[in-house]
């Protein structure tokens, strides 16, 4: 089964909406697939902590959802996730492609991609990577342990994840 | 007119339950003293982030009931890209008011883009959002902030306040419990 296809059963089984995204070309098969499927309420943002913003909103109305993006984009919600997520224990899925890791071609993107699993470390969240696509069948526990537990959890997706 | 009339003639202008967003620092603590209620939601930090939350809200209400956001010109320039996802996700039920008082009032008073030239009400437009309206006195507010409430449109209200703040304490809750009881009134 294709990736996108396991982990979109996996946000169907625990009913993860909305679906809030800034692209990366990694999560495009994804997203593509996630735009057909109303229910999961796919939106996209102009910015990460944006992003964050409708999340805790979204959350706060009973629901649990998502924040779909690339690593580039955990800098730009730093302040957001301390003072909205951490402040009023708010939790947050991210579902997170690592660029900068192994196969990256742009190295812009590498600096970002070392400091990742520290920066999250730093922010409290717990973190997993999810190496390679046949681990996307753990996504689904993922997602329910954020559901049970309340509480923020991030899966980064490297190269080695969509070979 | 001063921004804490504003945000007072808001809260008691509201259906019961309405969820109410404050922005950062001075518009939490006008809210708090204006009136506290369990449905106000004191955005203590994430400055910017009062229209997503509202925006978040209403898509997890399902467009059940209005949701209000109390904003800032300062706040509407950091995260202006929210106004474009307001405008595109939106179910009808957002009011953004935004209370233009041309600065960082929390900060020292230092002036914001709307001091000079920028135009939050066109920029809102230019966003996308359809139900612009733009205030200077009270009576215009109130009419505008009563269409949105009874109608089904998105709206953003740009009002133009003085740069005035009242003297009034700190939000007086902790971050955990403004949120229980701000979801125990939503629920």
């Amino acid at each position: 089964m294709p990736v996108e296809t396991e982990i979109l059963a996996a946000l169907d089984s625990v009913d993860i909406r909305p679906c809030v995204t800034v692209p990366c070309k990694l999560l495009a098969p994804l997203i593509r697939a996630l735009e057909m499927v109303p229910e999961r309420e796919l939106m996209y943002v102009a910015r990460e902590e944006e992003g964050l913003g409708i999340c805790a909103g979204a959350y706060l109305a009973g629901c649990f959802p998502i924040l779909i993006c690339q690593n580039s984009g955990l800098g730009n919600l730093v302040n957001a996730y301390c003072s909205l997520n951490q402040f009023f224990d708010v939790p947050v899925f991210f579902l997170i492609s690592h660029r900068g890791t192994e196969g990256e071609r742009v190295a812009a993107q590498r600096p970002m991609g070392r400091i990742t699993p520290a920066l999250l470390d730093i922010m409290g969240v717990e973190h997993f990577t999810l190496a390679n696509p046949e681990q996307a069948t753990e996504i689904r526990g993922h997602l329910e342990a954020y559901r049970t537990a309340r509480r923020s959890r991030a899966l980064l997706l490297p190269h080695s994840f969509w070979r | 007119m001063r921004r804490f009339d504003v945000i007072q003639r808001v809260v008691n202008l509201v259906p019961a339950g309405t969820p109410v967003i404050a922005n950062t620092g001075d518009p939490c603590k006008e809210l708090y003293c204006a009136r506290d209620r369990q449905a106000n939601f004191y955005m203590l930090g994430s400055l910017g982030l009062a229209s997503s939350i509202a925006l978040g809200l209403a898509i997890g209400l399902r467009g059940r009931r209005k949701v209000v956001a109390l904003d800032g010109d300062g706040a509407v320039l950091m995260n202006m890209g929210a106004l474009t996802t307001l405008a595109r996700y939106g179910r009808g039920n957002v009011i953004e008011v935004i209370l233009d008082n041309c600065c960082y009032g929390s900060t020292g008073g230092q002036p914001t883009a709307t001091s000079c030239a920028c135009d939050l009400a066109e920029v809102a437009r230019a966003c996308g959002i359809r139900a612009v309206h733009e205030s200077r006195d009270m009576a215009s507010f109130e009419k505008s902030f009563l269409q949105a409430v009874t109608g089904n449109e998105d709206t953003v209200i740009v009002a133009y306040v003085s740069p005035e703040t009242i003297e009034c304490d700190n939000v007086a809750l902790d971050g955990p419990e403004i949120r229980c009881r701000f979801m125990a009134a939503l629920a």
